[in-house]
């Protein structure tokens, strides 16, 4: 058995208490810092000078030229559950993860942990270039808090994990990042502390390293209590069990992590400059029907936070004009249509400036933000004819749409080459399927519903 | 792959905005001394790989450690051999004396200069996982202590060189040096930390550092009366340099009672840096 236990200060700062399961508890916690260096040195001068004169100093006023990164936060956490903190960028999400692991002190409030905390921030830190994977292994794995023997016992493991076999004794400057990012991966992910802080860290390497990366760790999850920090909000639906949106500092809302997703569109940080109103104003004129500003509502009336499916966006300078529709066979309805039923997508717009390379895209999710199947004017081969007044109309025709019953929600992307000139997520179609008894198809499990038939026969045997 | 333990802690830590603030001599030893112990193998691999990383890619490898110190070495005997620098009265080859004192000043400037470097250059790691600064700090100054170690057959092949036998004294050389070290690790606790808040303190100490060994008689003697002799009194590095150098090969310290009293106050000055530095290490580390 390995008892990974991270470095970790206690004594001083330790009492017992809490309930049995909780291993996190942030309380009132506030962080300030100063906007400038030179605020930074005069009050860090002032307190080691304080302080040296053991003069108590006052943490939990701001002063001249600071702000609060965090102001009052309060959760818990226990084993076996996941926080995710979303929010957007400067929201305070890695200043809490340092408090947590206890790189910073609070200014205001407690930290309690109880067990050890474990990171998986910034995999990449303190790697010597000029040293081996295999030494590096043995590095990271010290100031991870391994030993030796323990290091000994699982660096075949790590190796594997890595898929860093060939290469694990060259030097680690002649990999590349991922190559970096996947041994620290596989370094940090042997760790098993009793709180886990994750700060952006499960879409490292390619397809098939990011499954394994997402089954070591929701195989960790169960053990242990974990804090993960992401900006993607399909990953914080899939993996949290709660979710807390920071926006400025302060909890803005705490509860489900759909329901978190939603939230976070509102917290967007400062006034919106003139360009972003512009381009939001146009996004609200253009085609679809959405309930607010953070959520598609379903025909089953849920509401589905938009972020899920990436941002929206809109170039009033540069296209105007979008509306698109669907047209389902055999249904008035834009939004709701029978299984392997065809529909078309009417899409025009109007370009505002000659020569535009222009990519249409229609990408289809699942309502947690699972990508299904993306269709694409450039991966198709069709250049997309622009009338002499910039007009662009056209649709995209899905003779059968193979995708089982359920709700799905599609997105219209329109590209100048590799720039985006507008994306919208639009409503939510459902797909509903007849019975059987009135001509409708059998029932496929999974996401894609091709029909098919079975044939037996005693006749035939498989070549082995 | 390893299993998780499976026993619940039941310790809370709680980390506060005074954390360590106000803790005495006592507590503060003690969890450094605790840390140390902790992380011996982080240690040890920090200075693995510093070690590794400094030599690699390089065909005289650690020969540089006695390399580099000889270009100064060489320059100051071709100084003294055209008179451009007069030395009397130094009771051994000039070659000795200078080789010597290089060595022991090298701890101390090297020594300071790797504490405050070494935090610094840790900060992308020390920024994400809480580690004790002291760890890295003493890593630096194994890796001081090796080079001392290296240029130590320097000395012995010199003083082999000129004849010169170690006095009977140069016995109790080890235990005198552990003062030094005292003192040299103090000004690096110290140094690291305040560099932390205001990166004054590398820029002043880089060039005092450089600057100072012409204070401390390594490589000319200090004169002991005048007021310079009187202000040198109170020169510690002066009275170990002087003091250490005669040990090795001359016998008691002139002055033993200075240098006994300025061991004692390197030794209580590293246990008030150690205090000082416990207290200070988390509370100013968001200004790093």
């Amino acid at each position: 058995m390995t008892d990974c236990r991270a470095p970790g200060l206690s004594g001083r700062g330790s009492e017992r208490g809490g309930s049995a399961d909780t291993l996190l508890k942030v309380e009132g916690v506030s962080k300030k810092f100063a906007y400038s260096l030179r605020h930074t040195m005069r009050y860090g001068t002032s307190r080691i000078l304080r302080e040296l004169a053991g003069m108590k100093t006052e943490t939990g006023q701001l002063r001249p030229g600071e702000f609060w990164a965090l102001d009052d936060v309060s959760f818990e956490l226990k084993r076996g559950e996941t926080l995710g903190i979303i929010g957007h960028n400067g929201a305070g999400k890695s200043t809490l993860l340092k408090l947590i692991s206890g790189v910073f002190l609070p200014d205001k409030g407690r930290i309690g942990v109880r067990g050890t905390v474990g990171g998986l921030i910034e995999l990449g830190a303190g790697f010597q270039p000029k040293l081996s994977g295999r030494d590096n292994i043995y590095v990271i794995g010290s100031v991870l808090g391994f030993s030796k023997q323990q290091i000994d016992a699982m660096i075949d493991d790590i190796i594997e994990f890595s898929d860093l076999v060939e290469f694990i004794d060259s030097p680690v400057q002649t990999y590349s990042s991922g190559m970096q990012v996947r041994l620290g991966f596989a370094i940090h992910v042997f760790q098993r502390p009793d709180v886990l802080v994750a700060d952006e860290v499960l879409a490292v390497g390619d397809f098939e390293f990011q499954q394994k990366c997402m089954a070591r760790v929701t195989e960790i999850k169960k053990e242990v209590g974990m804090v993960l920090v992401s900006h993607s909000m399909p990953t914080i639906v899939r993996f949290c069990d709660r979710a807390i949106v920071l926006n400025r500092g302060r909890i803005l809302f705490e509860g489900s992590p759909a329901e978190a997703v939603g939230h976070m569109m509102l917290a967007r940080g400062g006034a919106p400059d003139s360009a972003a109103k512009s381009r939001k104003e146009s996004l609200t004129m253009a085609a679809g029907s959405i309930s607010d500003d953070s959520y598609v509502l379903s025909p089953s009336g849920q509401r589905i936070p938009k972020s899920l499916f990436g941002e929206e966006y809109c170039n009033p300078d540069k296209i105007s004009d979008v509306h698109c529709r669907w047209v389902f066979e055999g249904t008035d309805s834009g939004e709701i249509s029978d299984v392997h039923s065809g529909g078309r997508l009417e899409i025009s717009f109007r370009v505002k400036y000659p020569g535009a390379t222009l990519i249409i895209g229609v990408p289809i999710f699942s309502c947690d933000g699972q990508i299904l199947t993306a269709f694409n004017t450039d991966a198709m081969g069709i250049q997309v004819p622009v009338a002499r007044d910039g007009r662009v109309s056209g649709s995209l025709v899905i003779p059968r749409i193979s995708l089982n019953p359920g709700e799905y929600v599609p997105c219209l992307a329109i590209h100048d080459g590799p720039g985006y000139l507008f994306r919208k997520i639009l409503a939510p179609v459902h797909l509903r399927q007849r019975p059987l008894s009135e001509g409708g198809p059998h029932l496929v499990f999974g996401v894609y519903a091709e029909e098919c038939a079975w044939h037996f026969s005693e006749d035939f045997v498989v070549d082995p | 792959m390893s299993d998780r333990p499976t026993q619940l802690s039941a310790e809370w830590t709680y980390y506060t905005p005074d954390l360590h603030s106000g803790a005495g001599f006592v507590e503060a030893w003690t969890s450094i001394v605790r840390d140390l112990s902790k992380h011996r193998f982080l240690m040890w691999q920090l200075f693995k790989k510093d070690f590794k990383a400094q030599y690699q890619q390089s065909y005289l490898g650690i020969l540089w450690s006695v390399l580099l110190p000889l270009l100064p070495i060489a320059i100051y005997v071709f100084m003294v051999r055209i008179g451009v620098l007069i030395i009397d009265n130094i009771g051994m080859p000039y070659l000795v004396f200078v080789v010597v004192g290089l060595t022991l000043w090298r701890i101390l400037a090297d020594g300071i200069t790797v504490s405050m470097n070494k935090v610094i250059e840790s900060k992308a790691i020390l920024g994400k996982i809480r580690i004790p600064k002291i760890v890295i700090i003493f890593s630096g100054m194994g890796q001081v202590c090796f080079e001392t170690a290296v240029r130590s057959v320097v000395v012995v092949i010199v003083a082999w060189y000129y004849g010169m036998c170690p006095s009977v004294w140069s016995l109790v050389f080890a235990a005198a040096l552990i003062p030094w070290l005292c003192l040299t690790i103090a000004v690096g606790m110290l140094a690291s930390v305040f560099n932390m808040v205001f990166r004054d303190v590398e820029k002043f100490l880089g060039v005092a550092l450089t600057y100072a060994m012409f204070l401390c008689s390594v490589i000319f003697v200090m004169p002991d009366t005048g007021i310079i002799g009187v202000l040198n009194q109170f020169n510690p590095m002066n009275t170990f340099i002087v003091g250490l150098r005669e040990l090795l090969f001359v016998g008691p310290p002139d002055r033993s009672l200075l240098f006994a009293v300025t061991s004692v106050g390197s030794v209580l000055a590293l246990l008030v840096a150690c205090r000082v530095f416990y207290v200070l290490e988390y509370m100013v580390h968001d200004r790093l």
